[in-house]
């Protein structure tokens, strides 16, 4: 009962707004359209009036005229209504002030009158300001709305259960269905079967908590009957008064998640092509450094084991490419266990202090428990670190390796003496694809990826890495892990690929 | 007495070739193939050790290693899977394998790896 009254009362309104208070509507009538419009009004409320003399005539000469002004203004603007307000009050006087069935200016009808065109003025002002305003609004209703309706993005608008309230146009193109189909269809439905259960958890989850916004990449089924990679992000509106639903906004990203299946197949293909290459030579050139050993020419046995040190760089080059591209994908496996994390660093300590004649690298460990986690992970963040020192302090000649123990939680240092890093360069060190500059300005060589591998390495072992350092005088990189990280909260681990969806 | 037989089957003759020398220089007689599909009539020979690539052309190396580790004849003869794949491990882990060996590899673990299972060359362990 009450919602069809309101469906009256807002098509009521929708009709009012349409051809009265609609700036752009009224300036569309011709001229003989608004007066006309206005005479024929006037003329009826006049006939009406006559013929009800005793209930509205008689007591109440201006009753009704007020309406005829304010239709007028609305429907024709100023001009109609002005001169809507100046024929009342002629016909008012004429018939409804006695005596009535003549005009007279005594100094009370003048008043009377008076009153009437002044509260008439009043009121097409005011409709005038109406009309603006709604004109406004319009217009602001109308850009909003073809902005959703156009938007490349699939717009939705939820309620809490999951029914679609509304949905804009471009699903056909990311679903395939019409937004009369869609809105039919329990959006759980369409759900890849793997991913039902994670994405109805996340759902209910979103709706707990106002205000929040989450974003996913699941897999969807489209109308002719395959499933897309559909992205999207939900925010939850339910406490907002005025929208009490969830918006979403999505789209189909298939053929991005395909491109990114194609490179990542690519690049562990490629790695690993290269890889069997670099193996046959790195055996040949551990042979010759046998065979030279053996035949005491040891110059040249220097020369190969210089070989099989730049080997090993090129062993390293290869595999930071095929990690980035795993952690893009957010693939990046961990193999975890409890080791000894420091025979773990002992045992890469003296090995790269074997690969420098100038470095000397002077360790003080605090005695650790075993810790859990990936061993060989944290060994390649580990010697990357040395390696950073080793590399970036060309002219210096110590390499400090300090730990400690707090709070179940280990803190390893590198501190070198080196080219060091400008203060506002220091969030950058763990970007993607970042490189020292040396003294000269001109970079050292490397892809820029071992700092990036390495914090996504520590980050995902619920750990922290950072830098302190002073341009000229050196960096100390460290890194914290928990001893055991499955114990912290949830979200201290959460890896790439859930961050991004 | 016989020396220790060992059987390096990979698709890539570098590798192969490379292994080869590696081993025959430390006193091991080795045999190789770089068909995956021949290692079932390598058996025949009876080696003492098996390293076996992942990768091999037309043949899955973890099915062969599944295989080798199913059948009573083949069972007690040591595989080290060895590839390019950083899963290496794992992979080995699940089909069964003794040991495994990362691609590339420094000459010392790949003979650490040789002497656990079979020790040198003449020795009987």
């Amino acid at each position: 009962m009450f919602n069809s009254f309101s469906t009256y009362y807002y098509s009521f309104v929708k009709i009012v707004n349409r051809y009265l208070w609609s700036g752009e509507a009224v300036k569309a009538r011709p001229v003989y359209v608004r007066y006309g419009f206005t005479v024929i009004l006037l003329a009826f409320i006049t006939l009406l009036k006559l013929q009800y003399f005793i209930y509205i005539g008689e007591k109440t000469p201006f009753l009704l005229y007020f309406g005829v002004v304010i239709i007028a203004t609305g429907f024709g603007g100023i001009g109609p209504g002005i001169f809507s307000t100046v024929v009342s009050a002629l016909i008012s006087n004429y018939f409804f002030i006695p005596p009535v069935n003549e005009f007279h200016f005594s100094r009370s009808d003048n008043i009377q009158v008076l009153v009437f065109v002044f509260e008439c003025l009043l009121l097409i002002s005011l409709s005038g300001a109406v009309t603006r305003a709604s004109a406004r609004a319009r217009k602001t209703a109308i850009r909003f709305h073809a902005l959703v309706e156009n938007s490349a993005d699939v717009i939705a608008v939820v309620d809490a259960s999951a029914k679609i309230l509304y949905c804009s146009p471009s699903v056909k193109k990311a679903l395939g269905y019409t937004v009369k189909e869609f809105r039919k269809i329990n959006g759980f439905s369409l759900i890849h079967p793997d991913e039902k259960e994670e994405i109805e958890h996340f759902y209910n989850d979103l709706i707990q908590s106002p205000r929040k916004s989450k974003s996913m990449l699941h897999r969807y089924l489209h109308k002719n009957g395959k499933y897309v990679w559909i992205e999207s992000t939900v925010t939850n509106l339910l406490d907002e008064p005025n929208v009490q639903a969830l918006v979403t906004n999505f789209k189909n990203v298939t053929e991005r998640v395909i491109l990114e299946k194609q490179k990542e197949d690519f690049v562990g293909i490629a790695t690993h092509e290269l890889k069997t290459p670099v193996t046959s030579i790195k055996a040949y050139a551990q042979i010759l450094l046998k065979r030279f050993n053996k035949d005491g020419n040891t110059a040249a046995a220097a020369m190969v084991e210089k070989m099989d040190g730049q080997l090993n760089k090129l062993i390293a080059l290869i595999g930071d490419l095929l990690d980035v591209t795993k952690i893009e994908a957010g693939k990046l496996q961990l193999h975890e266990e409890w080791y000894d994390f420091n025979t773990l660093v002992t045992e890469i300590v003296e090995e790269l202090q074997r690969t420098t004649d100038r470095h000397t690298i002077i360790w003080k460990l605090d005695p650790v428990d075993k810790i859990f986690g990936d061993k060989e992970r944290i060994g390649q963040v580990f010697t990357n670190l040395i390696s950073n020192a080793i590399k970036y302090s060309p002219t210096s000649t110590d390499i400090l390796v300090n730990s400690s123990v707090k709070d179940n939680t280990i803190t390893i240092c590198v501190e070198d003496r080196g080219v060091g890093i400008a203060r506002d360069q220091h969030a950058k060190v763990f970007d993607r694809f970042y490189r020292v500059s040396g003294p000269g300005g001109d970079s050292f060589p490397g892809l820029g990826l071992g700092l990036y591998i390495s914090h996504e390495i520590i980050k995902r072992q619920g750990g922290h890495i950072w830098v302190e350092s002073e341009e000229g005088k050196g960096s100390t990189f460290c890194f914290s892990l928990p001893m055991d990280y499955r114990l912290l909260p949830e979200e201290h681990t959460k890896n790439n690929q859930e961050a991004n969806g | 007495m016989a020396k220790k037989k060992i059987l390096v089957a990979d698709d890539d003759a570098g590798i192969v070739d490379a292994m080869q020398i590696l081993l025959e220089d430390e006193g091991y007689e080795v045999i190789v193939t770089m068909n995956g599909e021949n290692i079932f009539t390598m058996y025949e020979q009876n080696p003492d050790l098996v390293f076996l690539d992942i990768w091999m052309s037309g043949v899955n190396g973890s099915t062969v290693c599944r295989k080798l580790k199913d059948s009573n004849t083949t069972r007690d003869i040591p595989v080290i899977l060895f590839s390019a794949n950083r899963d290496t491990e794992q992979i080995a882990l699940k089909c069964g394998a003794d040991g495994f060996l990362s691609k590339p590899f420094e000459i010392s673990k790949l003979l650490d790896t040789v002497k656990k299972y079979i020790g040198g060359p003449d020795e009987n362990i």
